[in-house]
Formats: structure tokens, C-alpha cells, sequence
């Protein structure tokens, strides 16, 4: 969907990526050319109209957490060897790793100049959400074949891999609005608990419906086993489930398998349940939140995405 | 019964390496001590005794019990061995290493009680110990060597190290440490490392494994087995003894070993490399640590376990903490180090060093410490260890083992070429001092520029496997975290310096990219230039220097940028270890090296120019030409500079990357 807000972000976003040199644009400019949902300059934006914000900064912010998180997908998309991004192939296949490599981090460059060019007030929590950005793409393949993880854990490293970015955006836009702390802290939680629900969300659909972007069951091979897989080791009396995800031969053969002892667990339910809990905190800390027209825009974005399928 | 009772300031107990050695430590400090343990254990088969460890005997005045010492080779695979450089270990048999530190702690002034301690109180003044069942030893500080847990009964991080020593036919030269891949290819796997030491009359072999129970007879079986592969002098030879198999505990943490129950140390400690087994090194200087500790607050229990808490804190990074992470974290370090073991990036050459290798006590073995410049020394040398703390604890709870590479061992990090030093200098360059917050500030650059080289190195091309491919997700999640936090520090720090910091990434990048994309045209150095340049710009604008001197700084930056990698080039060339730990192999492959550009020839390999000694020395001639030229440029920016102070550690710090490799230059 394109509106006026998301239209001025990218082409904020852009500028930005037209800054690089030469060979590190062309790399990214796939990416910029086909944004995507652009949820998180939405939900920014969203926040932002809480109050009176300068329409020019917010599309600065928002091309800001966006760069961010099209960085975060560069590198993410060497890690997992993804073939696909948003339809076509990634970054990496077209250019090669190192200057994918070299993008990504010129693109964490760029938002981190134009976030300092915005102030403090926006250097400080951006910079800090890419450490925990960071942190948690760590955490994440630090735990690659665990199928012991317990899904506290899974919650803490989805909330950085995946809350914080959403967090960032909300607070981003709250404080554009100028709104009071208890009104930005409401505004962060929404995001932080959107986030963790969207991510737990995206591991159901890993395993029930081929993305544009990447086959089912991508995760299980790559051995980051999300929380429908996690609640289903919990539930498998047997260990067959485990078993077969640690098995030396484990192949793409074996996903049709893995899905039906997943989904016949219970695994998909249960994450989905998990995943409802968050959706309802995030609705929770939105309705502490002042300001009637705006919060029910946040609403309709956030209602919007956890309908689709 | 009738008790016989005693009293004295310090009750060590448990008399094993740990123990004898905090109970000489005190003793010798002039602290009532009394050692009290078991006699012998009969265990005895050669152990392995490090560099660290063997400076903390001799700091007690412990008579050498060991007869030279041996280079250390690491397997990773079966192909090819990782040389440790500047490492070695030497061997000494348990049993008489044991009873030779006991003899020493009783020289020193301790009393020695054979006895089997049968119970441990605490009370509100002091400490109150049963032996044997009947003698009671009250004492006001305790500390704890009584060896680890029982497998299992400790949680995480324990496991099992075995040993046993044959005679003959082999007398190697060399120490092998191999860690060996998981059984089958289970991706679930734990580390594994096995051992092989010379002695004086054949050799021991050693293994350890974390997190799982082995069977000792089928694990030494197996040990043998794969140290065959890649020693293939190694024939069965005759057991001098039983094997020897001991639970290992590394479940190491600073605020457990300095709980109330007195001051744990070695083995009880958890103090063991969960690499390697290895834990003489965790046990000396642990020991050390807390005699230090309660020689400092004989009165006041709370005070030396606060300063053991700090000391230990500081001196063990990367044995980790909570039961939570613990076991992943081993496992991604393993699989780390397993995945670059064919690698030459700094990261993996500097992490295997780091990960393996015993630590502590540390001293420069790459050279002569950095004698500061008269007048700087009381400047440099705190502002370095503010420095090294905040990097330390930036990242030791995240990522522990990366940590290690940002302790102060000189081996890894030459203090003498540290960017913080010339970050320092630039700092007085503008004629004060260095101000609260500004060692943060050197320690995100550091910090950044580690993470900055794992990208500026060679790309690592993932491998088709199924699951992660740890050698290159390691570079990039290792890149990315540490300039994530690089980037944290300087915002929360010097907010004022987000802009220069995410400018100088786009920099880097840039000119990195313009040597991926066009070789033939592209300056190599320009990236080391930039990568050196900012420290002394941030420098300069910390200290509030003039814009004429900032510029000369920068001048200078760019200069010993150049020169850093000229010197690289030339160390290569000659063969000898580069700062880098590269080769020039792995240079020409990672596209790091000047030579081809100052040559012209784009299609250099190390082995054309391996095999013909005029291009090798035309090489070497371009290079040192450029180099002594970059040397010059930098001399002279820092002889312009106003502040004496800066001049003299800028002069230092030029000369420390170029001497090495370009030999003297005249004094201008």
C-alpha cells in the first residue's frame, strides 16, 4: 500500500542509499526499489501522529529504522544462504558476499549519519537498538540444533532480534509527537510486543506456507528451530521429533514430516497462542495510550498484519 | 570425644596445585597459614604446564621442577595443523609437581596437616573446620582447593579429563592439542580435545570432553586413534600406569568462587579451559589471586572476597557464567573455531590463540614492553587499563570468548600498537590530559576496529552444508556485534563523535568495495589509512587540539596507516609472523597486500613469488621503499606537533609498527 508517508519515506530512503559509492548502491538498490510492507516507517509514522510532528522529519526517521532493517537483511541473507529477497534473488547472489557484506554495513553507516544528523535524542536509541539488533542475531544462531531451548529464552532473543527494531520505530515516533514518558513508554511496549508476536507469527508460516522468499521448513534445515518446533519437542513424549531434527541426514525430504509431527503436537497451535498473548499485550499498552484518532490508526496497521494469513 | 582445636589466620584447604600454591602465597606474605588435605592420590601421568603458569611458580620462589619446554601445534582437522606461535608448554609429572609445591609451601612458612577435612562452618568472626573427624582449626579466612565436584552434581560445565602416561619408543618435540569433530555428524555435538605430550621416556596422552559422560578406557582409545593421524610416529608404547580419569568442572564464575564459604579456587572453582581440560594455569594463578586477596584484608573477610570477586573478574574472561548460555556458548566456540581453522582472518587466527591457550599472568612475548616516553607513562598506562576494562566488560556477558582477545595479553594485542595509544597522544596533542570518559571512547574504537577488519579481510564464501556455516556467520555476526556496541559506547559517551564514527563505516566500506570491484586500480593502503586515521581524529577533536594540529594528526594517522601495512607486507614477505597473525599468502588472497599494486602484476600468488627470489626481492625493495617513506611522513607530522608529550608517544608508537620490519631509521 502506498500513501503520501510511505512514498516520502522511500524516497528519503533513496537519497540516502544514493550517498554510497557506486559499487555499494547498486548492490542495495534492488532492495530500496522494492521496499516491502515498510512496517516499521508505518508504525513510526503511526506514532508520530500523536501529536503535532514535522511530516520532514519523520520521513528521515523513517527511512532511518528502515535502512536499518534492510542492513540487518543483507547480512541475515549471507548467514542463512538465502537465495530470494522480496522476490528476487538476494543481495549476495547477484554481487557476491563481500560487497553485500560491505553494503549492509555502509547502509548501518548511513542510517547511524542521518540518525546523528537528527539529534542525540535519536543517535543514542538507534545506536543502541543496532547493539541489541546485533546481540540478537547472535543469540540467535548461538542456539542453532539446541531443541532444548525453552521458549522464555526463545521470547528474550526474538524480542531483540525482532521487538527491538519495532520498539526503536514506535519510540522514534513518540517522541516526535512530543508525548509525555508514561505515553512513550505505552507507545514502546506496543511496539516491543507487536514485534515478538509478528516474528512468532513469521516461524508458524515457516513451517505451514512457502513465503515469496524463501521454501517451507528453511529454519528447521538451517537448524534455528522457532516456536511452533520448540512447543512440539515439549509435547514429544516419544523424542521422534527430536530425533529426526538432529539426524546426521536430515534433508529437505524430511520437512513434510517434520510439519506434520509439528502441526499433529500441537506446536503450530501452541505458537500461535503464544503469538496471541503478545498481539494482546501490544493492544493492551496501545489502549493506555492517549490520544484517540491516532491510536486507532496504530490499530487498524496492527489488526491489518496479524489478519493476514 | 575429645577435640583437639587450633587456630590460625588462613586455613587452605585441600593440598593438590591450587592449594599448596595460595598456601605458599600467604606464607610468604607473612600470613599465618595452615594447608590441610589428603596426602598423595596416587594419580600421576605428565601434565601440562603453560607459560602463564610457570611465571606464577617462579613468582613464589618455586625451584624449576621441569626440564625445558615444547612448541604447541593445534589441529583442528586432520589436514593441517594451526601453529601457536611464541607458545609452548612444558611437562612435568603431576604426582612430583604436587608434592614438590607442598614442600615448597611448608619452606614458606606454611603448616602442612595431612587429614581429610570432614566439615566446614562458617561463622560471624571467622571459619571452623573439622579434620579427619577430630582436630578442629578455626580460622578467620578460608580458602577452598578441595578439587571438582563430582560429575553431575555441579550442573553445567562439567565433564571428564583422562590421562595416561606410556614409555617409548616415541620422544616427540612437540605438544599436540587436537579437538576433535562430534561423533558422527551429530550437529549437536560438544568439544573435545585430546592431547599428546612428551616426556622424559615416552609421552602421555590426554582427553577431555564437557557435558557429556565418557568411558575413560574407550575415549583414551579413541584419543590415541586420532593423535595417530596426525603424529604418525606415535606406535603404542608400554602404560606406565592405570589410566587416570578425573571429573572436570568449568562451570567457572566470579561471584560463586567468592561466596561466603570461603574463596574458592582451581578446580573448585570451576577454573578449567572447556577446551582443552586444561586447569594447572586457572589453579596457579587462581591460587595467587586469593592469597593476594586475603594478604590484603587479613582482618576483614568481606573486603578479600570483594577483592577476589574483582580479581578474578578481570583475570578469567570467557569461562562463563550463567548455567543458561553456558553450554551454547562453548558449542559456538567450538564450532567456531572448528569452521576457521583453515582460516587466516585475524578473527580466527586470534581467536584460536585466545580460546586455547592457557591465560593469566600474561607477559609480552611479541617484544619489549612499550617503555612510555619520559613524562607519559602515569598518563598511558591508566588510561589503557580504563580502556581495556570498558572493552572487556562492553562485551564479556554477550560474547565471552571474544572478549579474551581484548584482555591485556601482549601476545595478542602488542600494547606498543594499540590504537588507544595514539588515540591518547592526540589527546594531548591538544595539550591537557585525558578526561573521564575518554578511555570509553578508545575502547569503542578498538572495539570498532576489530569488527571493522572482519569485513576488510578476506570474504568468506559460505559453504553448502546444512546448517549455519559458522565461518562466515562468525565473521559477520562477530563484525556487526562489535561495531553495534562500538557505536552504543560512542552515542552514550561522546555523543558529539556519532556522526565522525558512522561517516568513517561509509568510508571504509567505500574503499574497501573500490578493491573488490576494480584491483588493478584501487590503493589497498587507503583502507588502512582511513582505518588509522580516525583514532587520532577522534584524538584531536577529544583534546580540543587546533585545527592546524588536528590536521597534522590526521596527516599522521593516514601516514601510520600506510606504513602499518607496508610493515605487514614486509614481515610476510620475509616469512616472519605478521601483527595480523597473516601470511602473505593469505594477504594476496584477501586482496590486503600492497605487492601487486606496487608491482603491477594483479596475478601474484604466494607461490610465484615462492619460487622466484628477484621478483621476491623486487618486492621487498617496493615495499620497503614505501615503507620507509610512510615512516618518514609520520615522523615528521608528529615532530610538528606543539605538545612534547604527543611527540614523543606518536614518535614511540611509528616507530614500534616500523622497526620490526624496516629496521632502524636515522634519527632525523
Amino acid at each position: 500500500m502506498t500513501t503520501p508517508e510511505t512514498s516520502a519515506v522511500r524516497a528519503r530512503l533513496e537519497r540516502l542509499v544514493d550517498g554510497l559509492s557506486a559499487p555499494l548502491r547498486d548492490t542495495v538498490r534492488g532492495l530500496v526499489e522494492r521496499p516491502g510492507k515498510q512496517l516499521r516507517s508505518t508504525m513510526l509514522a503511526a506514532c508520530a501522529g500523536f501529536g503535532e510532528a514535522d511530516p520532514g522529519r519523520v520521513a528521515r526517521l523513517g527511512a532511518v529504522v528502515e535502512l536499518v532493517h534492510l542492513a540487518s537483511l543483507v547480512h541475515d541473507d549471507v548467514i542463512d544462504r538465502a537465495a530470494v529477497r522480496r522476490g528476487r534473488p538476494a543481495a549476495h547472489r547477484e554481487a557476491g558476499t563481500e560487497l553485500a557484506l560491505l553494503a549492509g554495513l555502509a547502509c548501518l553507516g548511513a542510517a547511524g549519519a542521518e540518525a546523528a544528523e537528527l539529534g542525540e535524542d535519536v543517535s543514542v536509541p538507534v545506536s543502541r537498538t543496532i547493539a541489541e539488533l546485533t546481540h540478537g542475531e547472535l543469540l540467535d544462531v548461538e542456539r542453532g540444533f539446541d531443541v532444548t531451548l525453552s521458549l522464555p529464552d526463545y521470547v528474550e532473543l526474538v524480542r531483540r532480534k525482532t521487538g527491538a527494531l519495532f520498539e526503536l520505530s514506535c519510540l522514534l515516533g513518540a517522541a516526535e509527537a512530543r508525548l509525555g514518558r508514561p505515553a512513550r513508554t505505552a507507545l514502546a511496549a506496543f511496539g516491543r510486543e507487536f514485534g515478538i508476536a509478528f516474528q512468532i507469527m513469521d516461524d508458524c508460516w515457516d513451517l505451514t506456507a512457502a513465503g515469496a522468499d524463501k521454501p517451507v521448513g528453511t529454519d528447521q534445515l538451517l537448524g534455528l528451530f522457532g516456536a511452533p518446533t520448540l512447543s512440539a519437542l515439549r509435547a514429544d513424549d516419544s523424542g521422534r521429533l527430536g530425533e529426526l531434527l538432529l539426524s546426521p541426514g536430515f534433508s529437505v525430504a524430511d520437512l513434510a514430516e517434520v510439519r506434520e509431527l509439528v502441526t499433529g503436537l500441537g506446536g503450530i497451535t501452541a505458537a500461535r497462542e503464544l503469538a496471541g498473548v503478545h498481539y494482546r499485550k501490544a493492544l493492551s499498552a496501545l489502549a493506555a495510550a492517549p490520544g484517540r484518532p491516532a491510536g486507532a490508526a496504530l490499530r487498524a496497521i496492527a489488526e491489518k498484519v496479524w489478519g493476514e494469513p | 570425644m575429645g577435640r583437639a582445636m587450633r587456630t590460625t589466620t588462613a586455613l587452605v584447604l585441600g593440598a593438590g596445585p591450587a592449594g599448596a600454591v595460595a598456601a605458599a602465597a600467604l606464607a610468604r606474605r607473612g600470613v599465618p597459614t595452615v594447608l590441610a588435605g589428603r596426602g598423595e592420590t596416587g594419580r600421576d601421568h605428565e601434565v601440562l604446564l603453560g607459560g602463564p603458569a610457570r611465571r606464577g611458580l617462579r613468582s613464589i620462589g618455586f625451584p624449576a621442577s621441569w626440564h625445558g619446554s615444547y612448541p604447541v601445534e593445534l589441529w583442528l582437522g586432520a589436514e593441517n595443523p594451526c601453529p601457536l606461535p611464541d607458545v609452548d608448554f612444558a611437562t612435568v609429572s603431576g604426582a612430583r609437581l604436587r608434592a614438590d609445591l607442598r614442600t615448597h609451601a611448608v619452606a614458606s612458612g606454611a603448616e602442612y596437616l595431612e587429614g581429610e577435612v570432614t566439615s566446614l562452618t562458617a561463622g560471624s568472626t571467622g571459619f571452623s573446620a573439622v579434620l579427619d573427624g577430630h582436630l578442629v582449626v578455626e580460622a578467620a579466612q578460608v580458602v577452598v582447593a578441595t578439587g571438582a565436584p563430582v560429575a553431575g552434581a555441579a550442573g553445567h560445565g562439567t565433564g571428564v579429563a583422562c590421562a595416561r602416561s606410556f614409555t617409548g619408543p616415541l620422544t616427540g618435540d612437540r605438544v599436540i592439542l587436537r579437538l576433535l569433530a562430534p561423533p558422527g555428524a551429530d550437529p549437536a555435538g560438544r568439544p573435545r580435545c585430546v592431547w599428546l605430550a612428551p616426556s622424559a621416556d615416552g609421552y602421555t596422552i590426554g582427553a577431555a570432553a564437557i557435558g557429556r559422560c565418557e568411558d575413560p578406557a574407550r575415549f583414551l582409545a579413541e584419543a590415541i586413534a586420532a593423535l595417530g593421524e596426525v603424529e604418525p610416529r606415535l606406535v603404542e608404547g608400554t602404560p606406565r600406569g592405570p589410566i587416570d580419569s578425573a571429573p572436570v568442572y568449568s562451570g567457572f564464575s566470579p561471584g560463586r568462587a567468592a561466596g561466603d564459604g570461603g574463596l574458592l579456587v582451581g578446580d573448585a572453582a570451576g577454573l578449567v579451559n572447556p577446551f582443552t581440560g586444561e586447569g594447572l594455569s586457572g589453579a596457579v594463578h587462581s591460587g595467587l589471586l586469593a592469597a593476594g586477596a586475603i594478604a590484603s584484608h587479613v582482618d576483614d573477610r568481606v573486603a578479600a572476597r570483594r577483592t577476589y570477586e574483582r580479581d578474578l573478574g578481570a583475570a578469567f574472561v570467557g569461562y562463563f557464567e550463567t548455567a543458561n548460555h553456558a553450554a551454547r556458548r562453548y558449542h559456538l566456540a567450538w564450532r567456531v573455531l572448528a569452521a576457521g581453522a583453515g582460516s587466516e582472518s585475524p578473527f580466527f587466527v586470534k581467536g584460536r590463540r585466545a580460546i586455547v591457550l592457557p591465560e593469566g599472568l600474561s607477559e609480552p612475548v611479541a617484544g619489549p614492553p612499550l617503555r612510555p616516553p619520559p613524562g607519559t607513562g602515569p598518563i598511558l598506562a591508566p588510561f589503557l587499563a580504563a580502556c581495556d576494562e570498558v572493552a572487556v566488560t562492553t562485551i564479556r556477558r554477550e560474547w565471552p570468548f571474544l572478549a579474551r582477545l581484548f584482555t591485556p595479553d601482549r601476545s595478542l594485542t602488542d600494547f606498543r600498537l594499540r590504537p588507544a595509544v595514539a588515540l591518547c597522544a592526540a589527546i594531548l596533542a591538544g595539550g591537557g590530559t585525558p578526561r573521564r570518559g575518554h578511555p570509553t571512547v578508545a575502547a569503542a574504537i578498538e572495539l570498532a576496529m576489530l569488527g571493522a577488519l572482519a569485513f576488510l579481510g578476506p570474504a568468506v564464501t559460505p559453504r553448502a552444508r546444512r546448517g549455519v556455516d559458522w565461518e562466515s556467520a562468525t565473521t559477520i555476526l562477530g563484525g556487526d556485534y562489535l561495531l553495534g556496541r562500538a557505536s552504543r559506547l560512542i552515542a552514550e559517551t561522546a555523543p558529539g563523535l556519532s556522526w565522525s564514527f558512522a561517516d568513517w563505516l561509509g568510508e571504509l566500506t567505500a574503499l574497501r568495495a573500490e578493491v573488490v570491484v576494480s584491483p588493478e586500480t584501487a590503493d589497498v593502503a587507503r583502507v588502512f589509512a582511513s582505518l588509522f586515521e580516525f583514532p587520532l581524529r577522534v584524538g584531536a577533536e577529544l583534546g580540543a587540539a587546533t585545527a592546524e594540529s588536528a590536521r597534522t594528526l590526521r596527516r599522521y594517522g593516514d601516514a601510520v596507516g600506510r606504513l602499518f601495512l607496508f610493515a605487514e607486507d614486509a614481515l610476510a614477505l620475509g616469512g616472519k609472523r605478521t601483527r595480523l597473525d597473516t601470511t602473505l599468502g593469505g594477504m594476496l588472497a584477501a586482496r590486503t597486500s600492497t605487492v601487486p599494486g606496487l608491482l603491477r602484476r594483479h596475478d601474484l600468488t604466494a607461490d610465484t613469488l615462492g619460487s622466484d627470489p628477484l621478483l621476491r626481492a623486487a618486492a621487498l625493495a617496493v615495499v620497503l621503499d614505501r615503507g620507509r617513506r610512510a615512516w618518514r611522513e609520520a615522523r615528521a607530522a608528529g615532530a610538528r606537533l606543539s605538545d612534547s608529550r604527543a611527540r614523543r608517544v606518536l614518535r614511540v608508537f611509528a616507530d614500534a609498527i616500523a622497526e620490526p620490519a624496516f629496521g632502524s631509521l636515522p634519527s632525523p
